[in-house]
């Protein structure tokens, strides 16, 4: 390890190292109600990548979280849906 | 960015930063019961309830293996102790159709950082003075995405000893059999499962219900992330 973040527990443990974390970090944590409808930016984030992940399993099929990169930051965009939902915003 | 702080990978992909929010290690979930599924053209499925003591936010990561689906169905806190529904399959299914239930070899809960600074390690806050990591709790060991479009029902895996997975799907499928004047409608949703070195969202019967009209044949598998992490050691 040339660069990054080590860390160790109290026992010396080593417990986290930024050279094998791959898949993001996590930007935000939200909840909608089913007709919740906004609009997510993140300009201080811009230039990394977005994706939205869904907490639990959801039956009907209408998550209805976009993400997406067109204003050169991540942008997450809520629509109305079926049922609350609760999701993740992970950037990297 | 005009203050703070950003790790990344070698690949130059975000890990930690202030931007964000790093979630913490807490421990395993207690586990409470296991439901068992119905067994009738009018029952639901299985699932096994967990409860953990938290006053903040939660993530849950659920084990990944190759005997049966897991899906986490929802949580909810109350007076401080958070409530987990879960799905584990065992790998048969009962004379309803249902996956038969066990419980989860773990259920591991990470928690949002609270807003006292830790007493050693490091502490971030973000542009509001809030806390966002305190790193004398392990990070989730996040080892890759899942990032699955319309109609994509499996990747590959990366290398993991022990994976888990934090997120669901949102698919739905249904049938609708006649049944005399009725119509037995099977409901189903996905979760997740290993085959091999590959992960599969695989097909589950949530409900049965004798209705008097077809559900109709319908089969949804929309795009849908998740996140890989290493759960060797927790």
């Amino acid at each position: 390890m040339t660069y990054g973040l080590r860390v160790w527990d109290a026992s010396a443990n080593l417990t986290f190292d930024s050279d094998d974390s791959v898949g993001g970090m996590v930007a935000d944590v939200k909840t909608y109600g089913p007709s919740s409808t906004a609009t997510l930016t993140y300009p201080t984030l811009a230039g990394f990548s977005v994706m939205v992940v869904p907490l639990f399993a959801l039956y009907f099929g209408d998550f209805n979280v976009t993400s997406d990169t067109t204003l050169g930051y991540p942008r997450v965009v809520v629509s109305a849906a079926g049922y609350t939902r609760q999701f993740l915003v992970v950037v990297w | 960015m005009g203050y703070g702080l950003f790790i990344k990978n070698p690949a130059g992909e975000l890990v930690i930063g202030t931007e964000g929010i790093t979630y913490g290690y807490l421990g395993q979930a207690t586990f409470v019961s296991t439901t068992a599924p119905g067994t009738t053209a009018n029952s639901s499925m299985g699932y096994s309830t967990y409860t953990f003591a938290f006053a903040g936010n939660i993530l849950v990561a659920l084990p990944l293996n190759t005997t049966g689906t897991c899906a986490l169905l929802g949580m909810g806190q109350s007076a401080g102790v958070w409530t987990i529904s879960v799905h584990q399959s065992d790998g048969t299914t009962n004379s309803a159709g249902f996956d038969n239930e066990t419980a989860p070899a773990a259920v591991y809960v990470f928690g949002a950082p609270e807003s006292t600074p830790s007493g050693w390690g490091m502490n971030l806050f973000d542009a509001a003075g809030t806390i966002c990591a305190r790193l004398d709790r392990q990070p989730p060991a996040i080892r890759g995405r899942v990032q699955m479009s319309s109609s994509v029902a499996s990747m590959a895996m990366p290398t993991v000893t022990t994976p888990a997975i934090i997120g669901g799907t949102a698919d739905r499928s249904t049938s609708g059999i006649a049944a005399g004047v009725n119509w037995d409608n099977h409901y189903y949703a996905r979760g997740w499962k290993l085959s091999g070195s590959t992960l599969v969202r695989q097909i589950y019967q949530t409900e049965r219900a004798l209705e008097g009209a077809s559900a109709g044949s319908t089969n949804f598998i929309n795009p849908v992330n998740a996140i890989l992490i290493e759960a060797d050691g927790l």
